[in-house]
């Protein structure tokens, strides 16, 4: 036989899952907007390391270039640039060095990092929790 | 039963409710990262473009207009735009082990993005947005560029 249900308890569990829901909601919402923000965040990471590999790769030692036809940039001077190309943006510079891309051509490599805003609920919440890195290369190519 | 008839019903409308009157928040909260990415372009193209220039009065001008052309797609309120540039750091100097130190242009850009451009959002307001971008001068451009 089955047992009566109190009056009172009727409607308790949907009224429950109608406050989740709507907590649901607002979470999605939260993330979906400050996802947005990130993803601008990284997005502007991701031209600041372009741009400081173009700087770092304009660092070339021109003398050593015309003497043995070898293609080095000046490492501390390639920092200095990538740093303050990178840092006007609000990027860190992470690493840097010359490696050879697919087709075997001198490539330097700049990697930056950034602690990105996530603003939560139009702002309610400004969480700083993410840190975004970025990677952006330049050829090496001497002006002749 | 009779008596649960519908329970469920109404919770699903009142989350469908807060749903639709959270959408249009959604929508026009979009448009403040669309516009910083918008903005933030728009300063390296004027960047890039300065960057080319051979004198700082030349890169100081093109980036300006680089700028206010590609502002004027933007979603940036109209007349909100400014645009700085700074060519202070223009020459590039020789480092005393033979390299070339590239000379620098920054552009800084800020702009008001409409709120509820798309969809008229009671309470919210404009956000300002600003983005600062530099990038290297290359100390041999003249030589190749004209």
């Amino acid at each position: 036989m089955r047992a009566s249900r109190s009056h009172d308890d009727r409607g308790d569990i949907t009224i429950g899952t109608m406050w989740l829901g709507v907590v649901l909601i607002f979470f999605l919402f939260a993330m979906l907007v400050g996802g947005g923000f990130l993803r601008a965040q990284g997005d502007q990471s991701d031209r600041s390391a372009r741009r400081a590999a173009r700087g770092a790769a304009m660092t070339i030692d021109v003398d050593v270039y015309r003497s043995s036809g070898e293609v080095l940039i000046d490492k501390t001077a390639a920092l200095e640039v990538a740093q303050a190309v990178a840092g006007r943006s609000g990027d860190s510079i992470e690493n840097l060095y010359v490696t050879k891309d697919d087709a075997g051509r001198d490539v330097v490599v700049v990697e930056v990092s950034r602690r990105a805003r996530m603003p939560v609920l139009g702002g309610v919440l400004p969480v700083e929790l993410v840190t975004i890195h970025r990677r952006g290369a330049a050829r090496l190519e001497p002006a002749t | 039963m009779r008596d649960d008839r519908g329970s469920a019903t109404v919770p699903l409308l009142l989350l469908g409710i807060v749903l639709i009157l959270l959408a249009p928040f959604a929508v026009a909260a979009s448009d403040v990262p669309l516009g910083l990415t918008e903005v933030d372009a728009a300063a390296g193209g004027a960047a890039r473009v300065a960057a080319a220039e051979r004198s700082p009065d030349e890169a100081r001008a093109a980036a300006q207009r680089a700028a206010s052309e590609l502002l004027r797609r933007s979603r940036c309120k109209e007349g909100t735009s400014v645009v700085d540039v700074d060519v202070s750091a223009f020459e590039g100097e020789r480092t005393p082990n033979g390299s070339r130190r590239p000379g620098m242009v920054s552009v800084r850009v800020e702009c008001t993005i409409p709120a509820g451009r798309r969809v008229p959002v009671p309470g919210m307001t404009d956000s300002l947005v600003r983005v600062e971008v530099a990038e290297a001068v290359d100390p041999f451009r003249a030589s190749n560029a004209r």
